[in-house]
């Protein structure tokens, strides 16, 4: 902090003597200049951080770093499949943030050097920073299917991230021909918002019973189970014909029998199993499993697990000090990674941030609230809680689950809509 | 023209009289309340402005499991009755 305060105090002096023509010399040393948060990544967790530092701290200066001029938020974007909205519902841009005085940059991040407290970005700017909020999200991990590489994931897309993947996805599945399979691979290890694979599986077969009867959607799952998995495949029995193998529109192959893919031929469009069984299909959605993006592991951000280790109510990085990560990059014990849990950890790391840097004391909450829906179709919802909160050791311990079955399906599935509507107000509006 | 010295100190007298920043645990939890309850026109109901008293009892309902509701009943599991009432008072005060 003294470095911080002296580089202030520099900068301040230099204003001063700029000024002293004019003006007779003022006690200058006491006005320090804002002090500066970078925020990288403008999605779930990234623009609400932005939002909410404003609001906790009206005098700091707030810079967000983001790509993309043009956000197509991945949340919500099954719901693409049945109809329920189009692509530009799930696109917004950083017009209105950028109104509420936060300072815009669209520019990709190269490097974050911790201790100099700076970021290198691709078009040559050097930034620096107080204190730095990092919301970039997760990368694929490419090293776990063979032949599945960034390069064939532009025809044989993952559709698991924010962009243009999930337009190639639809127009896919919009021209596969009736009769056609569509495979969709679930990985064995680390899975952002993994619930959306299986209402993604449930959208697609919603769209191929009414557009084309003769297709399938399979789910080949590195999982052998999932979570809520009786409530979905009761759902899936009543829509999509589950469980009846010829009639199914939907199927599930579980890691035993062979729902774990080691391999892709993006030639042939064949993917081989860990039980050595070779499929063919026209359409593939592979999702491999991933980790923290690459400037937070550039960083060394990232312990052994390949997420970013943070403090529970600061969301400051143990690995190095001024940085805090939130959202699916940052690693809490057994906090969900959704863009529920990023709204959440944004608000709250926000204002940790503001108190810490204006010196307030900090202000903590004393629970995390998590909710997800998935649309099974696009009157019945499936909702998911859970409530957590700390141990006097500063562990996370879930104090309320998911126990109760769904009370009111086609109830729950306006209440994902509307939850989608306010989150993406409160985000870009 | 304020010179930045004196708008510093009124901005800080402002902020005195006016906190915009999180003061107490309730309001953060809150702020995750209002990831579906939001101010503008939805399917959730809007709950800011309802009177404490009615709220509390809802809230307090919800977790004994006496109104049956979709998610609420299992989110207040993890919430005390005193946090419970908390939240009332809270968003009682909003519009």
């Amino acid at each position: 902090m003294s470095l911080t305060t002296r580089r202030h105090f520099l900068k301040v002096s230099a204003l001063g003597l700029a000024g002293c023509n004019a003006t007779p010399p003022k006690p200058v040393e006491k006005v320090k200049a804002p002090p500066h948060v970078v925020i990288i990544g403008g999605g779930f967790a990234g623009t609400i951080a932005a939002k909410y530092l404003r609001r906790f701290g009206e005098e700091i200066r707030i810079t967000l770093i983001e790509a993309r001029k043009s956000y197509i938020s991945c949340p919500a974007s099954n719901w693409v499949f049945a109809g329920l909205h189009d692509v530009t519902a799930l696109t917004h841009d950083y017009q209105e943030l950028a109104k509420k005085g936060v300072n815009i940059v669209h520019d990709v991040v190269n490097q974050v050097l911790p201790v100099q407290q700076e970021i290198l970005t691709k078009s040559g700017s050097k930034i620096t920073y107080d204190r730095l909020i990092i919301a970039s999200g997760v990368d694929m991990r490419w090293d776990t299917i063979e032949g599945y590489t960034p390069e064939v994931s532009t025809d044989f897309p993952h559709a698991w991230k924010s962009g243009n993947q999930l337009l190639t996805l639809y127009k896919q599945i919009k021209d596969m021909k009736n009769g056609r399979t569509v495979v969709i691979s679930a990985p064995e290890g680390d899975c952002t918002a993994r619930h959306a694979i299986y209402e993604r599986a449930s959208l697609i077969a919603y769209y191929l019973r009414k557009h084309k009867r003769r297709s399938k959607v399979f789910i080949l799952d590195g999982q052998e189970e999932f979570t809520d998995q009786a409530l979905y495949e009761k759902a899936w029995k009543r829509f999509y014909r589950f469980g009846s193998s010829r009639r199914s529109i939907l199927q599930r192959i579980p890691a035993s029998k062979g729902g774990k893919i080691t391999a892709f031929d993006a030639k042939r469009k064949v993917i081989t199993t860990s039980t050595g069984e070779k499929l063919k299909a026209t359409v593939f959605n592979i999702i491999p499993p991933q980790h923290a993006g690459f400037i937070t592991r550039r960083a060394q951000l990232t312990d052994e697990s390949g997420w970013c280790p943070v403090d529970p109510i600061t969301y400051e990085s143990l690995l190095h000090k001024n940085i805090h990560v939130i959202g699916d990059a940052s690693k809490l014990d057994s906090l969900p990674k959704t863009g529920f849990m990023a709204n959440v950890q944004a608000k709250l790391c926000a204002s940790a941030v503001a108190d810490l840097i204006l010196e307030r004391p900090i202000v903590s909450a004393p629970q995390w609230t998590h909710a997800y829906y998935s649309l099974i179709s696009p009157n019945h919802g499936l909702s998911h809680i859970d409530v957590y909160k700390r141990d006097a050791q500063k562990n996370i311990i879930e104090v309320a689950q998911n126990t109760k079955v769904s009370h009111n399906p086609k109830l729950e599935a306006a209440y994902a809509q509307s939850w989608y509507t306010n989150v993406m107000n409160e985000m870009f509006r | 023209m304020l010179s930045p010295l004196r708008y510093l100190i009124m901005t800080f007298l402002l902020s005195i009289s006016l906190p915009s920043w999180a003061t107490n645990p309730t309001e953060l939890v809150a702020l995750q309340c209002i990831n579906c309850h939001s101010t503008t026109q939805s399917k959730t109901p809007v709950i800011q402005g309802t009177p404490a008293k009615q709220m509390t009892l809802l809230l307090k309902s919800y977790k004994s499991g006496k109104l049956p509701g979709t998610v609420m009943n299992r989110i207040t599991q993890g919430f005390n009755e005193a946090e419970l009432t908390a939240l009332a008072h809270y968003f009682s005060q909003l519009k």
